[in-house]
């Protein structure tokens, strides 16, 4: 459920960052000292560890898709439209992390602090929200795919009432990132942030349960 | 977009919109629900579907529609409800006409 020039794109986005978190690692005298730009220093700590994160995340997502793709059963009509889907949300998320990966590299690199640290984690976390608002705006549009596990399937019915149900949570999450990044207290940006992203995962299993359950009552 | 709002403009087309709302159903269920042509409601179903806004199976000689808004589109919908914008003054079972 992706075409191959996404994949190359994506494979290619997570390359760059594997490569440049190596190439800053190699420049440091003391990987457990990550400078933070300024002149500031990170002693002791495994920060400079997070520069793998954002292509792990890459190659993550990508074994989801390829997950999705292998669990899926529906037609090609059907599965060109996630493929679409996919294919934004990848290169989008790609793109996303790569400039987040750039910026921490630049900062380390800098002397002077044009890339002001706060101001840059409020703009990834406002771009996250507007990509998971556009992602998730789209998604009731998507059909519904029978899947071969039997947990995870749900009739066509309650599987459209539960991408419906996806699409909005999606968009209410993301609408939280934005007003947090923008507004919130720097403090409550993260508590936010991860509080609703793990309501999200709990509810959204919840409500496909609730959905089987109606099924199986013949509601 | 502004395929959207044209076809969210006309109250007939909001109202075939909030039944599928309840669950999909097929051409001929829908058309119970309006006074209106055959000709005239498929002119609407045309239009709801090139904005989009339902998608259509065929099944031998039987079209089911089925919602395909987006959330945003929902959030028009519903905003066209609240603000009092009527959908579809005349049905069938409004009017008491049986087919």
């Amino acid at each position: 459920m992706i075409d191959r020039k996404a994949l190359w794109i994506t494979l290619t986005l997570a390359a760059i960052m594997l490569a440049a978190a190596v190439w800053r690692i190699a420049l440091l005298p003391d990987w457990m000292e990550f400078p933070l730009g300024n002149g500031r220093t990170l002693h002791h700590s495994y920060f400079a560890l997070f520069l793998f994160v954002p292509p792990f995340w890459m190659i993550v997502a990508l074994g989801i898709v390829a997950a999705r793709n292998w669990l899926a059963r529906g037609v090609a009509e059907s599965i060109r439209p996630w493929t679409k889907w996919h294919n934004t949300l990848l290169i989008a998320g790609g793109a996303l992390m790569t400039a987040m990966q750039f910026s921490i590299i630049a900062r380390s690199l800098s002397t002077d602090d044009i890339l002001n640290p706060m101001m840059m984690t409020r703009i990834f976390t406002v771009a996250t929200g507007v990509l998971m608002i556009a992602t998730g705006n789209r998604l009731p549009k998507l059909p519904w795919l029978a899947s071969r596990l039997a947990i995870l399937d749900l009739p066509p019915a309650q599987g459209a009432e539960f991408l419906r149900f996806q699409g909005w949570l999606n968009v209410c999450v993301g609408a939280a990132f934005v007003l947090a990044g923008a507004f919130f207290p720097f403090r409550f940006m993260f508590p936010v942030m991860f509080g609703t992203v793990t309501a999200t995962l709990i509810v959204t299993q919840l409500r496909r349960a609730q959905l089987k359950r109606e099924r199986s009552k013949g509601l | 977009m502004n395929q959207v709002f044209k076809a969210l403009s006309d109250p007939t087309r909001r109202h075939i919109l909030q039944l599928l709302r309840k669950r999909p159903m097929t051409a001929g269920e829908l058309s119970g629900h309006f006074a209106i042509s055959k000709p005239t409601l498929s002119a609407h179903f045309a239009v709801l579907r090139e904005a989009d806004l339902v998608g259509a199976e065929k099944s031998g000689t039987t079209i089911t529609y089925r919602l395909k808004v987006s959330v945003l589109e929902e959030a028009l919908l519903a905003f066209a409800e609240t603000v009092g914008l009527p959908a579809a003054p005349r049905t069938r079972h409004a009017t008491g006409k049986t087919r």
